[in-house]
């Protein structure tokens, strides 16, 4: 299934988003979301973050629609508004604390008495980030255990599997992608008590 | 500049989610510096451009997102997400941290996935004849309850069954039925329409029947191999021995397990048959042809025999069924009917055809009425029940 198969091209898309056409940005949505949303995701950390962030370009991109006019490359004019909404909040991001998929495949971790609900949401959590996981091609569900839980560094890896460091980290960032997105899913809402949940589990 | 090599590597370590607290505090740092914001600018117009973030596969909760953002982006502009093909219809999926609250609280839940929104579509009023006017009775759900039967020998009724001994080998618990014999002897437990069961075999594996489904097994095992056949769809957890391996005959295949956990589903009015792997590992032989599968995988093989892996797939959807939800992830009506046909043991008529995908987490032990509640709650589909038939309209 792909759903970017019968989108009308650029410049007829950017025509009718100029004449105020809602079906047109939707259609501009589901053409370029993923591109813009993955690499939200990949600076940002955060999927709900990422998301609205997503959802900022394409607002911005309806509220100066009038002044669109005609473009050569109506593609590269978004990604352009995306990266530089992407390194504003950069700097929101760094302050706050990442998301450590690590801690939620861990068994046992040590604890300051978390309660029994946190303990039940703890697990579910773990189930689920192990589904995800599951759920990754396998070089790449590879590349993820021999990193976070077999402590490999990329080096060690690319001459384990005969590829390039640069790659291992691609991999790396595509599956982090992927469990962050898989547990906003099907957990919404609770990424950041989970880490709020795991900075009193952990004693960094 | 001698630090820009450094630069680099941090922002490595950021896109790959390994810049700890210190990092963080130098990343920031640098921005401030001139010539370090069009590093980060290039390199993410580089990222953009190459779509080296951008995923290839296509999964199902990609859906779920897109439509987070058309949703988010349409309301902050103040406009109505605009109605588009193909039709995708959602119901807004409701997770629970503990299971057991949704069986207490089965009511509440649907209520709630009812009220809950909708992500792509606004649904056009119908002019519909009252609930009570379209489902002229209700159905109740399935209960655990099964039918054994001693090959050469004696068949009993799961549910008029007392607790305890049954059939010499058999002991029957409140959640299962449990064998151990000394001598082997064939046995068949099988599921009735609308009826789910669990087993303990006598090397401590387990097994979960869902409804119209049979396991044909020995009282005990012995030999080199375990043989077990199935019809339907049925879940093993597979205690481990070496020296014993476990097989499972079904449809003309054969899946011999690893010590694991696995779903088989081989309904015959399904157009394929698939076997999914939770745990462990498992080889597939069908026709000639091997696959080995290893944990979140799939095989499926449909009429001409022919095998192959599947390389997305729901695993939440497929093992729905055993934690007593159905689970809906982008399903067709005709899917869910099916299921709904063998859970409620109804008749399915389709007085239109139904089309769209949905999305749905609904507990099984709860009247079809709520079920199909949830379901017209999209607006794309309605329903009337009479007797034990369902009529699925548009």
């Amino acid at each position: 299934m792909n759903p970017e198969a019968n989108i009308p091209d650029d410049d007829v898309l950017l025509t009718q988003i100029t004449s105020g056409s809602e079906t047109a940005l939707a259609l501009l949505i589901k053409k370029y979301w993923k591109d813009i949303y993955f690499l939200c995701l990949t600076y940002l950390d955060r999927p709900e973050i990422a998301e609205e962030a997503t959802q900022d370009v394409f607002v911005k991109v309806w509220q100066v629609r009038d002044r669109l006019g005609e473009m050569n490359n109506f593609k590269n004019y978004l990604f352009i508004i995306t990266r530089n909404h992407v390194f504003s909040e950069l700097r929101k991001s760094l302050h706050r604390e990442p998301v450590d998929l690590k801690m939620y495949s861990t068994d046992d971790p040590e604890d300051d008495h978390p309660s029994p609900q946190r303990q039940l949401e703890f697990k579910e959590y773990k189930a689920t980030v192990d589904r995800a996981i599951a759920l990754l091609p396998e070089k790449r569900r590879l590349i993820f255990r021999l990193s976070r839980f077999e402590g490999m560094s990329y080096n060690e890896i690319g001459q384990k599997l005969d590829i390039k460091p640069s790659t291992i980290n691609d991999h790396i960032t595509q599956a982090n992608n992927f469990i962050k997105t898989y547990l906003r899913a099907h957990i919404p809402g609770v990424i950041i008590s989970l880490t709020a949940v795991i900075i009193c589990l952990y004693d960094k | 500049m001698s630090e820009t090599p450094d630069f680099e590597i941090l922002l490595d370590k950021l896109t790959s989610g390994q810049l700890d607290p210190e990092g963080c505090r130098l990343l920031n740092e640098m921005l401030d510096k001139p010539g370090f914001t069009e590093l980060v600018e290039k390199r993410i117009d580089n990222d953009l451009e190459t779509g080296k973030y951008t995923p290839e596969e296509h999964h199902r909760i990609h859906e779920m997102v897109m439509e987070r953002i058309m949703k988010g982006t349409f309301a902050k502009i103040g406009r109505q997400v605009p109605v588009s093909e193909p039709v995708v219809t959602r119901v807004h999926r409701i997770h629970f941290l503990r299971r057991s609250w949704v069986r207490y609280a089965a009511a509440a839940v649907i209520l709630f996935a009812v009220a809950g929104t909708y992500f792509l579509l606004q649904p056009k009023k119908q002019e519909l004849l009252s609930q009570a006017e379209r489902f002229k009775n209700d159905v109740a759900p399935g209960k655990t309850g099964a039918v054994l039967s001693i090959e050469g020998g004696k068949t009993i009724l799961l549910d008029t069954a007392a607790n305890g001994q049954v059939l010499g080998h058999f002991t029957k618990g409140d959640k299962a039925l449990t064998v151990a014999g000394t001598e082997v002897q064939y046995a068949l437990l099988s599921t009735p329409i609308a009826r789910t069961e669990v087993l303990n075999l006598s090397d401590g594996s387990t097994v979960w029947l869902n409804a119209e489904s049979s396991i044909r097994f020995p009282t005990v095992f012995a030999g080199s191999e375990r043989v077990v056949e199935v019809t339907g769809e049925v879940y093993f957890k597979v205690a481990h021995n070496a020296n014993m391996p476990f097989k499972v005959k079904v449809a003309g295949q054969v899946i011999e397990d690893i010590g694991t956990e696995f779903n088989i589903n081989a309904y015959g009015n399904e157009r394929v048959l698939k076997t999914t792997l939770v745990e462990g590992a498992v080889k597939v032989v069908a026709n000639g042809n091997i696959l080995l599968l290893g944990p979140g995988q799939q095989s499926e093989s449909d009429q001409t025999g022919i095998l192959k892996r599947v390389a997305i797939f729901d695993m939440d959807e497929t093992l729905a069924w055993k934690d007593g939800l159905f689970t809906y992830n982008g399903a067709s009506m005709e899917a869910i009917m099916r299921q709904v046909a063998r859970w409620y043991g109804v008749e399915v008529v389709y007085g239109d055809k139904v089309a769209g995908e949905f999305v749905a987490d609904i507990p099984r032990e709860v009247p079809v009425s709520k079920l199909l509640n949830v379901l017209e709650g999209t607006g794309k589909v309605h329903f009337t029940i009479e007797g034990k038939k369902i009529t699925v309209f548009k």
